[in-house]
């Protein structure tokens, strides 16, 4: 071997460290995308229907909010991500609008009922607005309800309990009962509040 | 000219060497594993769950993976990840968790979490908590969570609290 040769075979062990090294340091960046959360611009055909006990132990149907703009938004208790966040979400903006929300109704209806019983959503409600209901049914009730409000909800069995799939999005309900439109969890608070006042005629 | 180039070669060389050294030198189980900005949230009252959020960064060129995580606030701890795709929230529990070497896995809203399951009483605001992450090579890491508002998008600020204006 050429003294040349094995300058070059040197400077060739320097690039390929180089570019290890540079491959490595890229490495450093999370591996993990986010994930990405789906808007919903409409749902079609919502029948807004409903009957159902809250968690004051009190009879609610749509007929009793006939008149009044409502949010809908299906959930459980079980839930330690997207449900709290959600309506700690909706607090603060009940927060802003004030008085103005008072024309509004908002409802966290379970679609696990049989965990999530008056006792517990009495409680659990406690956390958030003092405004917004809490519904509950019997299993039947609530298949119902998510089967009116084109909503899905599955019990899903995991190691030593189920978990429940559903539907992630805030109906957005006028005056006739009528779907609007859906309140994406990651829209900013003033566009969230626009939809709102928009809702609620303000 | 010659020569110049050779003792440019030569310290060219001996950086490769050092950081060579340097990233063995990381690669050491016992400090390959760093788990940074862990936090929690405030839970409703009688909240059947909490979550747990972090970063777990693996600074060693191997991979490692998170087998356990045991806590003293709950009755059991689970590795779960939330997706939410055409409108439907899922969340399943992950069994394994790998982190590949030199990478960083974010736990984060949304995605992956921990969950604390039957915590023995709510979570509050301001409140510390620790847990143990066990890995498969760098083994038992603990972590102190910082529990934050209800609300909080993330580890940095206390997101959208219920505090009153």
């Amino acid at each position: 071997m050429t003294l040349s040769s094995l300058r070059r075979l040197l400077w060739i062990l320097v690039a390929v460290a180089a570019i290890a090294g540079a491959a490595a340091a890229v490495g450093i960046i999370p591996s993990r995308q986010p994930t990405s959360i789906e808007t919903v611009s409409g749902v079609a055909g919502v029948d807004s229907s409903f009957r159902l006990t809250t968690h004051k132990g009190a009879m609610l149907t749509d007929a009793d909010l006939k008149g009044r703009p409502f949010l809908v938004f299906f959930g459980f208790t079980y839930c330690p991500d997207i449900c709290p966040t959600t309506l700690m979400e909706l607090s603060d903006r009940y927060r802003v609008l004030g008085e103005n929300a008072d024309k509004l109704t908002t409802l966290f209806i379970t679609v696990d009922p049989e965990r999530d019983t008056q006792e517990v959503l009495s409680q659990y409600m406690e956390a958030f607005d003092p405004r917004f209901v809490a519904l509950r049914g019997s299993t039947d009730e609530i298949d119902a309800v998510t089967k009116n409000y084109k909503a899905f909800s599955r019990k899903v069995p995991v190691e030593g309990g189920y978990t429940m799939d559903h539907t992630a999005i805030v109906y957005m309900m006028d005056r006739q009962g009528r779907f609007v439109q859906s309140l994406d969890p990651h829209e900013s608070e003033s566009i969230q509040l626009a939809k709102l006042r928009r809702l609620t005629g303000n | 000219m010659l020569q110049k180039e050779s003792i440019l070669l030569a310290k060219a060389l001996l950086l490769v060497a050092l950081l060579a050294s340097s990233v063995a030198a990381q690669s050491n189980p016992a400090t390959s594993i760093e788990v940074r900005q862990a936090w929690s949230r405030a839970t409703p009252p009688a909240a059947p769950v909490a979550v747990g959020f972090a970063m777990i960064i693996n600074s060693s060129n191997e991979a490692d993976r998170l087998l356990s995580i045991e806590a003293t606030i709950s009755e059991s701890v689970e590795l779960h990840e939330t997706t939410v795709v055409d409108r439907i929230a899922r969340m399943r529990a992950v069994a394994r968790l790998e982190i590949a070497g030199g990478s960083t896995v974010v736990l984060k809203p949304s995605g992956l979490h921990l969950m604390f399951i039957k915590p023995k009483a709510p979570l509050r605001e301001g409140e510390k908590f620790k847990a143990t992450l066990r890995f498969e090579k760098a083994g038992a890491k603990e972590a102190e969570f910082s529990v934050l508002s209800l609300g909080a998008r993330d580890a940095s600020h206390g997101g959208h609290g219920a505090k009153t204006p």
